[in-house]
């Protein structure tokens, strides 16, 4: 079962995570990006950067890697993007299972990938669908937001939609959304009025792609009113949608129902 | 921090059907005297009785209506259930009126829970029975006699009591009360803060450090578990009221005082619905749901708002052991 974490570097990564890292300008994207190919030549790994062109040199040492530079796959009419990444990422945890890899290691740069800024429902409905697949395929990805690149609100979705996080724990979003299986969403920390916003990005777009979203809520410390307005409004957007909560605590029951929200035009369940 | 009532709500005219009747009793002889008389009233008009008193005088209601016919028609409310927070009692009372809705006459007796009532417990009870005029200020008819223990209340209690109720029971005979003011309710000043109190303040992206700072405070005096859950919740929704609507900012102060846990938040903003967080949100309600919660989830709730002097909440949790 996958446990939302913060990690201090890269070195404890392992197959199925999947990780945020916000990149300041105190970091060493350089020297960290080739330690985590190295790792991936150590491990026996495939490595899988995305980035420009000038990151082949992290793949020194690496025995198989691929590098992939959405600018240049741009110019050649590729028309790269997010969907693109998202595919190859796939075509590529498959190849590595076929060639006798561990598993697929890919670091991307988000900033090449979304040159021109990407929205919060972009970046939510691409880090869920990465995150699905992440899971699915057993594979290591950690996705690099450059700071300079991605003004707070959008770091903050963005973080709120992996697992893991490259930092100190006191700098992981307030809350977590993370694949845990087919339809099923794992939700851990904390929901209130500061990050309802982002929340309801993401189960806007849980919603849009499933008849039912179920939300497992064992890792979830706390969640506020306006945290609870945002699970409403989203189960109510799309007609014919259901939330199903589980495992929520009985602070999170006592609240629903001091709120009004158990009856049956909600179609949010609290299953026992 | 000096709280400024000039502008404080203003009072309802008392032209609606709710009658509200003080009573004030000496002792359990009396208080059994004029309820009894108040229930059996009820019952030769078929009315239906509520009532919402400590165990005590519940055990001394439910000993007098023991095979009595007037038995039939009275209820009681699981105070302890509710909570001591008078904060509570509104949605209840709103949801028993809503029975005369439905053809059937009722009245209520409402006494409050406390035997010793601190000062702030004794404010907000009494700024409740204030609150009770606006909010049935357009209900169906009712009658609600309020019992008040002359022996055993402070006279500022007594005499905040006789300035908002409309009626009185006294000597038996029940009239208008030539004491009932329609005025703004007349806060009383909110104690200090104990001297040894933290502060935090708090803006934009600060409520893990809100929910920081009470947790350190709230362990420190062994509050945990659900509980503890429970306040940082209403904490989180109190400082996001004050991002949201006060200003952006505010100042979180934490102290102890006496078995309470209190957590006070003061910011710029100014509540100007005096029954904000006292009525049971509808489910396609925007937004007032906040402060309804924090009134279920806290023991106390005091809250003193005025335009000039902004809004501060004080959040009692009690300290159990």
């Amino acid at each position: 079962m996958r446990n939302a974490r913060a990690v201090a570097t890269l070195d404890p990564v392992e197959a199925g995570d999947h990780v945020c890292w916000p990149v300041g300008p105190g970091d060493d994207f350089t020297a960290t990006a080739r330690a985590f190919a190295a790792d991936g030549a150590l491990f026996g790994d495939k490595v899988l950067l995305i980035g420009a062109s000038e990151s082949r040199w992290s793949l020194d040492g690496t025995p198989q890697g691929v590098v992939v530079d959405p600018g240049a796959e741009r110019t050649g009419g590729a028309g790269w993007d997010a969907a693109a990444l998202l595919d190859f990422v796939c075509r590529e945890a498959d190849a590595a299972t076929r060639q006798g890899f561990r598993a697929l290691r890919v670091l991307a740069r988000m900033d090449r990938v979304w040159p021109g800024g990407a929205s919060p429902q972009e970046i939510a409905r691409h880090e869920l669908e990465l995150d699905a697949l992440v899971l699915a395929r057993g594979a290591v990805v950690v996705c690099a937001y450059h700071r300079a690149g991605f003004r707070p609100a959008l770091l903050e979705q963005a973080a709120g939609v992996h697992p893991h996080h490259l930092g100190t724990r006191a700098e992981m979003p307030g809350f977590r959304m993370y694949s845990a299986g087919t339809d099923c969403w794992s939700v851990s920390g904390v929901v209130d009025s500061d990050g309802a916003d982002s929340f309801r990005t993401v189960l806007d777009e849980l919603v849009a792609r499933s008849a039912t979203v179920r939300l497992r809520c064992d890792g979830l410390e706390l969640m506020d009113s306006a945290g609870m307005r945002a699970l409403v409004a989203a189960a109510c957007k799309v007609p014919g949608r259901r939330i199903v909560i589980e495992k929520a605590d009985e602070t999170f029951r006592r609240c629903w129902s001091l709120l009004g929200y158990d009856v049956p035009q909600i179609p949010v369940e609290l299953a026992p | 921090m000096s709280e400024n009532s000039t502008t404080r709500p203003e009072a309802p005219a008392h032209d609606s059907a709710f009658r509200h009747e003080l009573y004030p009793y000496d002792g359990d002889a009396q208080f059994l005297d004029g309820a009894m008389s108040f229930i059996h009233d009820a019952h030769a008009g078929s009315e239906l009785v509520l009532v919402a008193v400590a165990e005590p005088k519940e055990r001394m209601l439910r000993t007098e209506l023991e095979g009595t016919d007037a038995a039939e028609g009275v209820t009681f409310l699981d105070t302890a259930a509710l909570g001591r927070n008078p904060g509570r009692l509104i949605p209840a009372w709103r949801e028993w009126v809503s029975k005369a809705a439905e053809g059937h006459p009722v009245r209520g007796i409402s006494e409050s829970v406390w035997s010793e009532p601190s000062p702030a417990e004794s404010g907000e009870f009494g700024y409740h029975e204030w609150l009770l005029n606006l909010a049935f200020a357009q209900s169906p008819a009712w009658w609600l006699l309020c019992p008040y223990d002359t022996a055993a209340l402070e006279p500022a209690a007594l005499e905040s009591a006789r300035r908002c109720h409309p009626m009185l029971l006294s000597g038996g005979a029940h009239g208008p009360n030539g004491s009932y003011v329609q005025e703004p309710y007349a806060f009383p000043e909110l104690a200090p803060a104990a001297d040894h109190h933290q502060e935090l303040p708090y803006q934009r992206g600060m409520l893990a450090a809100v929910r920081a700072h009470v947790t350190a405070c709230a362990v420190r005096h062994g509050l945990e578990g659900t509980r503890l859950r429970e306040l940082l919740i209403a904490a989180c929704e109190i400082a996001g009221n004050s991002i949201k609507h006060g200003g952006g900012r505010g100042v979180l102060r934490t102290w102890v005082e006496g078995a309470d846990l209190i957590c006070e938040f003061h910011d710029a903003g100014h509540l100007q619905d005096p029954l904000v967080g006292r009525l049971r949100p509808t489910i396609d309600q925007v937004g007032g749901r906040g402060l309804w919660l924090v009134q279920q989830l806290c023991d106390l709730v005091q809250i003193r708002s005025t335009a000039q002097a902004g809004t501060t909440v004080r959040l009692h949790t009690r300290l159990l052991g």
